[in-house]
């Protein structure tokens, strides 16, 4: 698609109205600095980025940049308005109002949209920006270059994959199901010798057998049900005197003290990480608030103000991993402590309960039990922290210990003279127990085993789609690279800079980044050894190489992007241009007089359109452009305010142009040393010009050739008023406004004296270099060298 | 000139699609994963696009519970079944 027309109002340098009208060709507009070109370049960004021109974005400009966007002088019922139209007679408009909020009709929406897929890496380049690839880092370079190589929707595959098996983990409770199955598992261990339930039926088989126990149950659960029944029934029958045993050996197996002893060492381990958790909190999440603030202005290797390290932004994520790995230690170790304490303060209490059971008192109350009698009086006059069980104290810890000491001491004795009917009994009905989990551990371990499936299934797709996306990025890369090497020595011919290519990093996740060969060493980063100029003339290279890469026919916008480049690079890259993006659109800025005249030169004009911009008065005049192609408007600026420096001016302007227009006809001039000639005056030019004229220039005039008289007039003229009034040293007097106007009107008319009537090409315009001459598209004009 | 992009775009769209969809076939014949339906459910995601298109946090909830009541052979409600 090509741009017909950018016409802003009141948005940022315009007022009013501003109109920038291509006729469908490429353009070259020139304009002096803050003349408003890249307010044109900013409208478009404005629609492509979603109402955000990235240079805009800083704390100033507003949450919508509407402080940035409206031109100061916008009257107060007056939006601000961009306007674009495309071929086919498409166009968008987007109106603003003064709160930044913007709004585009219904009917133009398709087209916004389609505009906003516009890639702004290989459609628009800034001059602040051309070595911005380059600056990226490695995580930047692939998350500019994936929409590019059209992986982006494979890496949202890739990321709603990972969330998918994130949130599958999470909302299958799968962690809490493989903690229960480890606990239950493990209890039922400590009585059975094997999880398997073939062997546990068989095992239950041969109890039932034992309790006569007749009927053939189908399976595992309803065989311990019958057995746990009968074994109940058989310990009712126990003898009252010895029923204290199975009290006795209840309160054993609440293991009372164990699970203080486990709670003191969970203490300890709390105590310990928690104490350290604090210090890397504070040591780490202070600085690192810090760390954020220099990160958004820096993209470069700076020390993590928490260690020491040096660290790229990008990895301070995984360093702040790691540190919030010791949290987490130390919140797990805090759980435990709780889990323990709970555990033991429900054992604590359990044992209390079983010491008031009428089996057990009435021997606990006989005389030759006073000492255990005494401990759990002691034991039921302990205070046992109520709301968090956490918070025993030291002393608490202390008391409690001892008496359980004791209890379970005096428990293990009585425990020893167990009658052995009573202790088997109690065997069974332990194991009949831990039999009765094994369907619940069983189908806790299917659930498990399926969900497991599940996320290995969506990391493994995953993985895949990762690779998939990384062996396509390795593939197009290569192609890229191949493109910035051309163009590379087409702008930097016979220079030992070579090999550039981009890659993908691969001890690094998601990270891309660009080699070359400097001087026979190979360089893993631009960075290293190129100077500013070359950054720039690669970064450009890159913008290039992802626009050809680019299939659409979309416009490329070019805003002042040789400011770095000598005039050398900067015809070369007026070849390039002119080779490489014959098919598409254009729309290139400069503010680069000398680089703007040989463009108009070289770029022929059926293609190009070439525009000047008038300077900038203030913001209700706004942008205005010149009505000349000529760059003279500079001068004409100056000439009630400095009509000395507009004499100068117009005369500096000629030497551009003429200095070109010499090099374009083959003019011979006599060599200088030094500097000197590179730096000859538009008088030698014209001068030389003047002599060659009547035998090499010719204009078709009513089917016959004849020297092209009437220029030779203008020349001679213009070069006797540049002599007298456009080098202040060779004039005494004041030059007046009237006189400068004058010059700069003589100026200009010779400058069309090379230009065609007919066709409007300058007489350069077509090489007949074979048949010695030079013509204008027409033939009308030519400057013969015979 | 518009349609043209828009094709252009829906192909590549298309392309990607297909390619996520042999990927998960792939995965799911080389892991022999025991999950047909989810298989078939995630087929069904990349063939409508939702899987390579940003979704919400809410969304990814609903489909993992929908995977999970699949793998586990659960019916599914009628309000998960799209």
């Amino acid at each position: 698609m090509r741009i017909q027309e950018i016409r802003l109002s009141w948005f940022r340098g315009s007022s009013n109205e501003a109109v920038l009208n291509t006729d469908l060709k490429s353009v070259v507009i020139y304009g002096k600095n803050a003349s408003g070109k890249s307010t044109f370049v900013d409208g478009l960004e404005y629609i492509v980025g979603k109402g955000r021109i990235r240079h805009l974005a800083h704390e100033y400009s507003g949450s919508r940049q509407e402080k940035a966007i409206r031109n100061t002088a916008t009257p107060d019922d007056e939006n601000s308005r961009i306007i674009i139209r495309f071929d086919k007679n498409r166009e968008v408009c987007v109106e603003i109002n003064a709160d930044g909020v913007s709004t585009v009709p219904r009917e133009h929406r398709n087209l916004v949209s389609i505009m906003q897929n516009w890639n702004v890496e290989s459609h628009l380049l800034r001059q602040d920006e051309v070595a911005r690839f380059i600056l990226y880092t490695k995580g930047q370079k692939y998350s500019a270059l994936l929409p590019l190589l059209g992986l982006d929707t494979l890496e949202q595959a890739g990321e709603n994959l990972h969330q998918l098996s994130t949130k599958v983990t999470e909302r299958s409770s799968i962690e809490e199901h493989k903690t229960q199955l480890n606990m239950l598992s493990k209890e039922a261990l400590t009585v059975l010798e094997s999880l398997e339930s073939d062997q546990v039926f068989d095992d239950l088989t041969k109890l039932a057998a034992q309790y006569n126990i007749l009927e053939s149950a189908g399976n595992l659960s309803s065989l311990s049900e019958s057995l746990a029944i009968e074994i109940d029934k058989r310990i009712g029958q126990i003898e009252p005197e010895l029923e204290r045993y199975l009290v006795i050996k209840e309160m054993h197996d609440e293991e009372s003290l164990n699970k203080m002893n486990e709670m003191i060492d969970a203490r300890k381990v709390a105590e310990k990480s928690v104490d350290l958790a604090l210090d890397i909190r504070i040591s780490v999440l202070e600085p690192a608030e810090r760390f954020i603030t220099i990160i958004k202005d820096s993209k470069e290797e700076i020390s993590c103000p928490a260690c020491g390290q040096k660290i790229l932004a990008g990895s301070f994520m995984d360093h702040v991993k790691k540190e919030l790995e010791s949290l987490r230690e130390a919140r797990e170790a805090r759980k435990t402590l709780r889990d323990k304490c709970n555990a033991f303060v429900r054992s604590l209490i359990n044992l209390q309960e079983k010491a008031k059971d009428e089996k057990f008192t009435s021997w606990l109350n006989l005389p030759e039990q006073d000492d255990l009698s005494s401990q759990f009086s002691k034991l039921s006059k302990v205070a046992i922290p109520q709301q968090d069980h956490i918070q025993w104290n030291d002393e608490q810890i202390a008391e409690v210990y001892k008496i359980l000491l004791k209890i379970y001491a005096i428990l293990d004795k009585q425990l020893k003279n167990t009658p052995p009917s009573i202790e088997e009994l109690v065997k069974h009905k332990e194991y009949v127990k831990a039999s009765g989990k094994i369907p619940e551990i069983q189908k806790l371990q299917t659930d498990i085993d399926l969900v497991q499936s599940l996320i290995n299934f969506l990391e493994n797709s995953e993985n895949a789609v990762r690779n998939e996306i990384k062996a396509r990025t390795e593939k197009i890369l290569e192609k890229i690279s191949d493109d910035v090497k051309e163009l590379w020595s087409k702008l930097h011919p016979d220079e030992l800079i070579e090999d550039i290519k981009l890659y993908v990093q691969n001890d690094a996740d998601k990270a891309i980044d660009i080699g070359l060969r400097f001087f026979g060493t190979d360089q893993p980063s631009p960075r290293l050894t190129l100077s500013e100029g070359y950054r720039n003339c690669l970064g450009l290279c890159i913008f290039l190489s992802l626009a050809r890469l680019d299939k659409s026919d979309d416009p490329i916008i070019l805003d002042d992007i040789v400011s770095s480049f000598d005039r050398e690079h900067r015809g070369m890259l007026t070849s390039v241009i002119l080779d490489e993006f014959e098919d598409r659109q254009v729309l290139l800025f400069t503010h680069d007089r000398e680089w703007y005249s040989e463009l108009c030169h070289r770029l022929p004009s059926a293609n190009w359109k070439f525009m000047t911009l008038m300077p900038w008065k203030d913001p209700s005049v706004g942008i205005r452009w010149a009505e000349s192609t000529y760059t003279f408007d500079d001068a004409r600026a100056l000439i009630n305010v400095n009509t000395e420096a507009c004499g100068n001016r117009a005369r500096a302007i000629m030497d551009v142009q003429l200095s070109i227009i010499a090099e374009k006809l083959g003019i011979m001039v006599h060599h200088l040393r030094g500097d000197r000639n590179d730096h000859r005056t538009c008088i030698e030019f014209l001068e030389q010009i003047i002599n060659e004229a009547p035998k090499r220039f010719r204009k078709k005039s009513n089917g016959t050739w004849q020297p092209y008289e009437e220029s030779i007039s203008e020349w001679i003229a213009a070069k006797a008023l540049l002599i007298a009034w456009g080098d202040r040293a060779s004039h005494t007097g004041s030059l007046v406004p009237s006189e400068a106007e004058a010059l700069i009107k003589i100026c200009e008319k010779s400058l069309d004296c090379f230009k065609c009537d007919s066709c409007g090409e300058y007489v350069w315009i077509a090489n007949q270099m074979s048949r010695k001459r030079l013509q204008c598209a027409c033939g009308d004009l030519q400057w013969r060298y015979e | 000139m518009v349609s043209g992009n828009t094709e252009e775009h829906s192909e590549d769209k298309n392309q990607v699609e297909k390619s996520l969809q042999n990927i998960i076939r792939s995965v799911s014949s080389e892991n022999k994963f025991n999950g047909s339906s989810v298989t078939g459910y995630l087929l069904g995601l990349a063939e409508k696009g939702t899987l390579n298109t940003h979704q919400t946090s809410a969304s990814v909830t609903r489909i993992a519970d929908k995977m999970i009541k699949l793998i586990r052979g659960e019916n599914l409600s009628e309000d998960s079944r799209d």
